[in-house]
């Protein structure tokens, strides 16, 4: 059974949700990323993503809706926490990204890596149980 | 024999250099100097962004933060960049051609301090009595071999690099290392593997089309096309 979600630090940090095991199924929790991504915000992302590997969360999907700017180190952030979910045959995925930051991730083919789902987290659930 | 000393995790600068050494001859592979400079320069640019100084996005390489990490390698570079007078961010191809005169003299720097680790041991020598040569021969090679099977599990095995191994493998790239580490038929096998982790990152990126336009410089200098 998976422990009890310790919620992270609210703030300036945007909400997130964390979805349990619904009628069975596992789903995959959502982690909502913050506006910006990059060395001002990543400590708290890096965090709230440990957070829930901590918690035992092995399918994690990141939703860029409300992303509008990503730099290097946003990415570097991400490529860790794949990597430590890699570690527990886990597996990160992300979705709704747009503009900048979708044009960033492509760049860095980190989609080649990262599942990038374009449409809501339901289809990244999907992608994740294929 | 000496043993090596105990130290802080080396850096990208450092086991760039380890890759880049010809352990039987204690030089480096043939790789152009200014392949070598640029390099060099990229991969300082990297360890500081992996220190949370620098930061950069598609267009520009900006300075998140001046606080000197500590280390003498990188600090002076960092203090460089931090000079200008307004902190204007520049693309990485910008601050790759403002610094690649330094490369030569953090190499060096980087070398001495695997020397101080007991990784490497500094050999002069003199030709004929007058022209030197200074080979850096390996002493311990455990470190270049874990550095060598990180890399590898990230090419050959799929494992998700992290920020440091992605970097480490776009230089390593872009200066022909992996002939040096791989069979031919490895290498060919993993092609499409260490091209795409070599994308991963920008500076790499800029790195890579910088060496490309180096080489191409050289060749048309040389007469071949």
């Amino acid at each position: 059974m998976r422990p009890p979600y310790k919620l992270p630090t609210w703030g300036s940090y945007p909400m997130q949700t964390a979805q349990a095991k619904i009628g069975g199924t596992a789903k995959p929790d959502t982690l909502s990323l913050p506006s910006r991504l990059d060395s001002g915000t990543v400590s708290d992302f890096e965090q709230d993503a440990h957070n829930f590997i901590q918690n035992g969360v092995q399918e994690l999907v990141l939703d860029g809706s409300k992303l509008y700017y990503l730099t290097a180190t946003g990415l570097h952030a991400m490529l860790g926490i794949a990597k430590s979910l890699q570690q527990v045959q886990g597996k990160l995925s992300v979705c709704n990204l747009q503009g900048q930051p979708k044009d960033m991730f492509k760049a860095c083919s980190f989609d080649k890596i990262i599942p990038l789902v374009d449409s809501e987290a339901n289809e990244a659930q999907e992608e994740l149980a294929a | 024999m000496t043993h090596p000393v105990a130290h802080a995790p080396l850096t990208i600068l450092e086991e760039f250099l380890l890759l880049a050494l010809d352990d039987a001859a204690g030089q480096f592979y043939s790789i152009a100097r200014s392949t070598l400079d640029c390099a060099t320069i990229g991969a300082v640019l990297m360890d500081l962004t992996l220190r949370q100084r620098l930061d950069n996005d598609l267009k520009d390489l900006f300075i998140t933060d001046t606080a000197p990490t500590g280390d003498i390698i990188l600090d002076p570079v960092l203090q460089t960049m931090a000079l200008a007078p307004i902190l204007e961010p520049h693309p990485i191809t910008y601050w790759l051609r403002q610094l690649m005169d330094e490369g030569e003299a953090l190499r060096e720097k980087a070398l001495q301090r695997l020397v101080s680790h007991g990784i490497l041991k500094r050999d002069d020598k003199k030709i004929l009595w007058v022209f030197g040569t200074r080979r850096y021969p390996m002493l311990h090679d455990q470190e270049v071999r874990e550095v060598k099977l990180r890399i590898l599990g990230v090419i050959l095995r799929d494992d998700i690099p992290s920020p440091h191994d992605m970097m480490l493998t776009a230089l390593a790239q872009s200066c022909g290392l992996f002939r040096h580490i791989l069979s031919e038929g490895q290498l060919n096998a993993a092609m499409p593997r260490i091209e795409l982790v070599a994308r991963m990152d920008l500076i790499g990126q800029a790195v890579a089309k910088a060496v490309t336009e180096i080489e191409a410089a050289i060749a048309m200098a040389s007469g071949f096309r």
